[in-house]
């Protein structure tokens, strides 16, 4: 069942599809997480927070917009927020850390954090992540992420050269 | 390693990447902020106050209104790009050009009223060639297009970043034309970015920008897209304009200082069948243009040199059945009327209303 079809069954308050809803959104919403806080276990108490988060305010949820962005949004606020909220408690080593990604960033996840992590910055990852992953269009991650569309696509084409270069098989 | 193949690899380490299963908890979570959402929407209702709707309303209007000429850029003329910087919207030579030439676009389809519509479409019909009437009067409509052209300060034109939802864009660009015989408006909803193009050797040869948008004209909806590329003094822009998922006109503009060449494909049932060009040049403050239009087979060409500010010359070949004849025309505007004088034909005199 799609999640546009899923959507109105829950605005009435009805779970029989919801776990179809969660399995096809779980993932995405996750690695959103992950990519950002970069704790596996963070990363899942946030996917959790999201889908609460939404049926906070699922009643003015129009059913005609794309769900799966909606959820996406949703997590990475929270996880910026988390970000930021770390930020100010650690250290400016683990800071330095954090942000560069020079450290293991998905321990089990190890192809995707092998391939990712050639990238020096976070907004290349989610970048790439968003457009190849999620197939978003560039537009949309433009709105995401809160930067012009010209720049989202030179982040892109950057982060995909760098790829090319320093991805070996 | 080629993109494609690290997409690939990107996207099936993705799919196998396991995540928490679904967990019944979960559900009384999302069920309990649900009843919440509603108990505190229904007493938003109960405690919104009525009265103050109007008031509200109208401050958030003037206040929009006050926002938009105050805070938001209302830039004419011609300003630097500004497309990385988020803050505001400048309107920069080639914009200020698409803005004209789908103002163009828009009285030169058939989805107006001008008059030209059922002119071409009976001729079409019989497939004859025209008249003397009837081409002055085809001269008449290109040359009030062609005036568009160079009444630029006629046209004020406004970018704003788009807020309205319905319309997945990220600018607003306003266009309106007024003179003494037009009074034309349009909105144009787009997104725009740039497309990098790299030689055999991987380095970068050409950056052009894209763009995509809905454009608004007399409440019906066109879909648009083309690019744009600069160099230095020189812009060329390509825009397509779809009606219903369907092409019905590309404009092709080539412009430089004091030159512009554009040329207009007509599609019907995604055929072409009509295309005009247009140059117009000014040359040590002597405007001149020149129009040639093309339509079943046959081809129409004009060129207008303008005198002094009321008299406008222009040269065209006229085909009367089977004669063909080269007519020197002289064109006086006057206060309510355009007069056409030609050496051994009658005066026409059109009105300007």
């Amino acid at each position: 069942m799609e999640l546009k079809e899923i959507l109105p069954e829950l605005k009435r308050g009805d779970y029989i599809h919801f776990e179809d809803f969660y399995n096809q959104t779980n993932k995405s919403l996750f690695f959103t997480a992950l990519l950002i806080v970069k704790d596996e276990h963070l990363a899942n108490d946030l996917v959790q927070d999201t889908y609460v988060k939404m049926f906070e305010k699922i009643s003015s949820i129009d059913e005609r917009q794309n769900i799966h962005y909606y959820l996406v949004q949703i997590t990475r606020n929270l996880a910026l927020n988390i970000y930021n909220q770390r930020k100010k408690e650690i250290g400016d080593e683990e800071l330095l850390l954090l942000k560069t990604g020079t450290y293991h960033l998905y321990p089990h996840y190890d192809e995707c954090e092998a391939i990712l992590s050639v990238l020096d910055e976070e907004i290349e990852r989610e970048v790439v992540t968003y457009h190849v992953l999620f197939e978003y269009k560039f537009k949309e991650i433009a709105k995401l992420v809160d930067k012009p569309l010209g720049t989202v696509l030179w982040i892109y084409n950057k982060a995909i050269k760098k790829l090319k270069e320093r991805v070996v098989r | 390693m080629k993109k494609e193949e690290i997409i690939t690899k990107l996207k099936s380490s993705y799919e196998q990447i396991e995540t928490q299963p679904f967990n019944n908890d979960l559900i009384s979570r999302c069920e309990d902020a649900r009843l919440n959402q509603e108990v505190i929407e229904t007493n938003k209702k109960f405690a919104f106050p009525f009265k103050l709707i109007f008031p509200i309303a109208s401050t958030c209007l003037i206040a929009g209104i006050i926002a938009l000429s105050v805070t938001l850029p209302r830039i004419r003329g011609e300003i630097s790009s500004s497309i990385d910087n988020p803050s505001t919207v400048t309107l920069t030579k080639a914009k200020s050009v698409i803005s004209n030439e789908i103002m163009l676009a828009s009285i030169l389809t058939d989805n107006n009223d001008l008059g030209l519509r059922s002119l071409r479409l009976a001729r079409s019909e019989k497939n004859q060639s025209l008249g003397y009437e009837e081409t002055i009067s085809l001269i008449h409509e290109y040359l009030l297009t062609g005036e568009l052209l160079l009444n630029k300060e006629n046209f004020v034109t406004n970018i704003y970043y788009n807020e309205d939802e319905n319309h997945p864009y990220q600018y607003l660009m306003e266009v309106s034309y007024t003179d003494d015989l037009n009074n034309l408006s349009y909105q144009f909803y787009y997104s725009e970015y740039k497309r990098y193009e790299y030689d055999d050797e991987d380095d970068l040869d050409e950056i052009s920008i894209i763009f995509e948008g809905e454009l608004i004209i007399d409440n019906e909806t066109y879909q648009v897209n083309g690019y744009r590329e600069n160099e230095e003094d020189e812009y060329q822009i390509e825009t397509n304009i779809y009606y219903l998922n369907e092409r019905i006109l590309s404009i092709e503009q080539e412009t430089e200082i004091n030159e512009n060449e554009y040329t207009y494909t007509y599609y019907r049932n995604n055929h072409e069948y009509r295309k005009v060009s247009q140059e117009v040049k000014i040359d040590n403050n002597k405007k001149e243009m020149s129009i040639s239009v093309e339509e079943n087979n046959k081809e129409l060409e004009f060129q207008f040199e303008y005198l002094t500010e009321n008299k406008i010359y222009c040269e065209f070949e006229l085909e009367e059945g089977d004669v063909e004849s080269e007519i020197e025309l002289m064109i006086e505007e006057r206060a309510d009327y355009y007069i056409y004088k030609a050496p051994g034909k009658e005066d026409i005199i059109i009105y300007k209303d």
